[in-house]
């Protein structure tokens, strides 16, 4: 069985729009992407609440700690319990060099940026406001246009949600990218602006193929045993 | 697989178990070397690593991990070239290594300077290499025309001069009679068969590994579904205090209506609604029919190890955080997080994780099922994910692999966060 999904690390392709974004995020800022026009951007500007609705159900089920918990895993928590969850976009670890950036949507509460600021557990913690959504947020959105005909009809394989809160990763299956009537559709499925969607095309399929046993003529155990416990 | 034999029909993993039950000084090694493939053992990053034949490979701090992951990377290197066997003596920090030839170059790389403190004392007069005394030994006990002898396993020597055959204490015929059938009917003299009589009907341990486990189960291990699909299981959890094993929903094809579990040796571990899946996040619970039915502890290390290491914990996945994989076909590999939430056509949530291996693969067909997972500095396992596929433009060679499939293996590896799992069952883990 091959189902589709995503391919990370694809070539992204420009949405046709104009302008310049509002912020810039190094760590993983698309490609060629390019601008909204004054009435996105002025939708941006009013972007500033958090869902804490859609946060505690998006972060609640993917989020977690147990057993021997290392300094990554205690500062990012510790962050998540100090800070807006609702606010938050998501955490790009750089182990090597023993940093943790972390991005939110909006203010971070004094006592996390004061936890942030004394390289708790002696990691680096990098402070980031400049998220344009939530994580929360951005997870809803991927959710709906995963649902929606017009993902179909792109040829959508996969929707991704980066850590730096920027917008909607959108992996297409083909060359083809979407004409602006289709950007258009997308961002009224999903709230995500379309200068804050990074395209990437020829994104192939997910290879969920499960193998047959070569040799299948050994001695398989054909009884049925009696339950013990 | 634990199970009473008598005979006939010793498995390729009771001959090997056999092995290091000959040898008093091998009652500390692999019967069967571990397999390193692709990344290099977690525990093993500790020291510095060594360049061999292009592949880098790093020792472990202890000393028995050391030993131990030489002798694995040899077996790796040389297994089909001349290869016949090694005496590890982990307390002397030292290898008895014995070969059919001259050592391949990349063997004698390796081994040149005492590796990692590692002393290897090299043989290279064996009469037999380890593929070719398996096969005398898979024949004495397969050849039809032997049943008279009353065979209860075969083994073969580590040093590479034979075979030794066990016989009931009912066998009719004598050692050195049986010694001479024996080699008629194999590749080896009779002065290669080493017969022991008298050893009774025996029930023969067998070590678990990934290729074979028995209950009570353990995670990374190979499950077959009604013989045929090749799958991996994830992680022992717990449904209330009931055991169960994690793995892959999409294991489970429209023409399997049994459902039929069954491990690496083919004995059944759940049928029918014993496994049950949750296709919305590509999740598979099996029941195992055995009390105690599992454990929290995964297999490490390559396809064929008999390594686990306990479960002491679950963590959430961000982007950037190195993660390992260790299904039962490619075995361990590590690499990084590249994305922490996507979707993926036919399941529920954006929270699916994407990463890429640092080199090589880290997912081949029928791991799926297998666990993803962080290993701390004290060497235990923390629960990250069960692996659901790889992505198709990241193809890349398999290396090494179980030999019981032939995968198709990529770079970059799906996998379901292991919170999602066990909050969508309602499971805990089980910790070992």
């Amino acid at each position: 069985m091959r189902t589709k999904l995503v391919f990370a690390g694809l070539v992204a392709v420009a949405l046709a729009a104009a302008g310049g974004a509002s912020f810039a995020n190094e760590a993983s800022s698309p490609q060629g992407r390019t601008s909204a026009g004054t009435a996105d951007k002025n939708q941006a500007a009013e972007r500033t609440a958090c869902d804490p609705v859609a946060a505690s159900s998006a972060l609640s089920a993917t989020d977690g700690v147990g057993g021997e918990p290392d300094a990554v895993q205690t500062v990012t928590h510790t962050l998540l319990e100090l800070g807006n969850e609702a606010c938050f976009a998501g955490f790009v670890i750089d182990e090597q060099n023993g940093q943790v950036t972390s991005y939110w949507k909006g203010d971070l509460p004094a006592p996390a940026r004061a936890y942030a600021e004394s390289q708790p557990e002696g990691l680096e913690v990098v402070v980031n406001l400049k998220a344009r959504y939530s994580r929360a947020e951005l997870r809803a959105a991927a959710a709906r246009l995963q649902a929606a005909n017009v993902f179909d009809t792109v040829g959508g394989v996969s929707v991704g949600v980066p850590s730096d809160g920027s917008g909607l990763k959108l992996w297409l299956n083909g060359e083809q990218t979407p004409s602006e009537t289709q950007v258009r559709e997308i961002s009224e499925v999903t709230g995500v602006l379309g200068i804050d969607l990074n395209i990437a095309t020829d994104a192939g399929d997910l290879d969920t193929s499960i193998p047959q046993r070569i040799d299948q003529s050994s001695d398989l155990d054909t009884t049925i045993p009696e339950r013990i416990g | 697989m634990r199970r009473r034999r008598a005979l006939s029909a010793v498995s390729a993993a009771v001959l090997t178990v056999a092995v290091a039950g000959a040898s008093a000084a091998a009652q500390d090694a692999p019967s069967e070397p571990t397999l390193l493939t692709g990344g290099a053992s977690p525990e093993l990053d500790q020291m510095e690593p060594v360049q061999t034949s292009g592949e880098t490979v790093t020792a472990a701090s202890a000393p028995d991990e050391a030993v131990a992951y030489l002798a694995d990377t040899i077996y790796a290197l040389g297994y089909d070239a001349g290869y016949a066997g090694q005496v590890l003596q982990p307390e002397k920090r030292a290898i008895d290594l014995y070969w059919k030839g001259e050592l391949p170059s990349d063997v004698e790389e390796l081994i040149s300077g005492d590796p990692y403190g590692v002393q290897v004392n090299v043989d290279t007069t064996a009469e037999f290499t380890r593929e070719e005394a398996m096969a005398a030994a898979t024949a004495a006990v397969e050849t039809s025309e032997l049943d008279d002898l009353q065979i209860t396993t075969a083994s073969v020597k580590p040093d590479g001069t034979g075979i030794v055959v066990s016989l009931t204490d009912d066998a009719p015929a004598g050692p050195s009679a049986a010694a001479r059938e024996i080699a008629a009917a194999t590749d080896v003299e009779a002065d290669a068969v080493t017969v022991k009589e008298d050893v009774g009907d025996i029930f023969v341990p067998t070590v678990d590994r990934r290729s074979n486990d028995s209950a009570p189960y353990k995670g990374g291990g190979r499950i077959y579904v009604d013989g045929r699909n090749a799958c991996s299981t994830a992680f022992s959890a717990l449904d209330g205090g009931a055991g169960r094993l994690l793995s892959a929903a999409h294991c489970v094809t429209a023409e399997n209506t049994n459902k039929t579990v069954q491990d690496g040796g083919g004995t059944r571990i759940a049928q029918g609604d014993a496994v049950k899946r949750r296709k919305s996040i590509d999740s598979m619970s099996i029941d195992p029919t055995t009390s105690p039915a599992s454990k929290g502890r995964i297999f490490v290390s390559g396809w064929n190890s008999d390594s686990t290491r306990e479960v002491v914990g679950w963590g959430s996945n961000h982007t950037g955080q190195k993660v390992c994989a260790g299904g039962a076909t490619t075995g361990h590999h590590c690499g990084n997080i590249i994305d922490d939430a996507v979707t993926a056509s036919g399941l529920n949530g954006a929270f699916y994780v994407v990463a890429r291996a640092t080199t090589g693969a880290f997912q081949g067909g029928a791991d799926s099922g297998g666990p993803v997972y962080e290993v701390l500095d004290s060497g235990n396992i923390r629960a990250k994910g069960v692996v659901y596929a790889g992505t198709l433009p990241s193809t890349t060679a398999c290396g090494t692999h179980n030999p019981d499939v032939d995968p198709t293996c990529h770079r970059d590896l799906v996998y379901v966060p292991i919170s999602v799992v066990l909050s969508t069952w309602g499971y805990t883990l089980d910790l070992g």
